[in-house]
């Protein structure tokens, strides 16, 4: 079961986590024919993660009050634990972004895809 | 679902004569499906959306002298002739536009095949309404 700061926001449906680029944050250099070329290295690049899922509830408004946690989430900025459905453990994330990725459906069960952004907090 | 003799077959005000059968079909127009990240195989599968289309089939003297045409709408009506338990027919009534119109010769003369998919004007109604004879559901 995957969390956010111990929280089960997103377990009412299946969900999956992706890592973004990782490595080093570099400056191209400055070319010029007169100075040799210069490489700023900044450290290593934030760790971003992106989940993406779909919430499911039986009825419209427990489904809306499924997305209102996690959009309370979102803005709460606050950094905390990340833990994604392999077990896997990432530190000092914040919450960055969360936005449906289409309009509710309403099967036989009530549900809307969702994306989530992750950033590790650089302080 | 399939009904092998009916009657009193139109579409909107236009009487589609000599019908052999009628036939509807439902179909998954829009599906979701989610997978998780450990497995193959989907552990969300929900259908939102579906098509039901009817395919009323009936011998025609001449193909070219066709009835009915692709695009026109109205309420396809027909009665059941089987009779149910309690002695009386089944209408089935629903809104539907004309989507198709085909041709085929038969071994004793041309069959025409009007296929009409059916539509409500609230989502939460039902797109096919089975009533019995009279009105009751």
């Amino acid at each position: 079961m995957s969390t956010w700061r111990g929280e089960d926001l997103f377990g009412s449906g299946p969900h999956r986590f992706a890592v973004g680029p990782v490595g080093l944050l570099v400056r191209e250099p400055f070319r010029s024919p007169n100075e040799l070329a210069v490489w700023d290295r900044y450290g290593p690049l934030a760790v971003v993660v992106v989940q993406t899922g779909r919430l499911v509830a039986p009825t419209s408004s427990e489904l809306m009050a499924l997305w209102g946690a996690i959009w309370s989430a979102a803005e709460a900025d606050q950094t905390g634990m990340l833990v994604d459905d392999t077990g896997l453990e990432y530190p000092s994330m914040v919450m960055q972004r969360a936005q449906m990725t289409g309009p509710p459906a309403h099967g036989t069960h009530w549900s809307v895809g969702y994306e989530v952004t992750y950033q590790e907090d650089p302080v | 679902m399939v009904w092998s003799t009916v009657t009193e077959v139109t579409i909107g005000s236009r009487s589609i004569d000599t019908v052999r059968s009628v036939a509807l079909t439902e179909k998954a127009s829009e599906t979701i499906v989610e997978h998780e990240s450990s497995g193959r195989s989907p552990t969300f599968v929900d259908v939102v959306a579906v098509r039901a289309e009817f395919a009323i089939e009936r011998e025609v003297s001449d193909a070219t002298s066709a009835a009915i045409r692709v695009g026109e709408r109205g309420t396809l009506r027909f009665v059941a002739r089987r009779e149910r338990a309690d002695g009386r027919r089944a209408v089935v009534s629903a809104e539907v536009v004309v989507i198709g119109v085909r041709y085929r010769i038969d071994g004793s003369g041309f069959i025409e095949t009007i296929t009409a998919l059916a539509y409500t004007a609230s989502s939460s109604s039902p797109v096919v309404l089975v009533t019995r004879e009279g009105g009751t559901p």
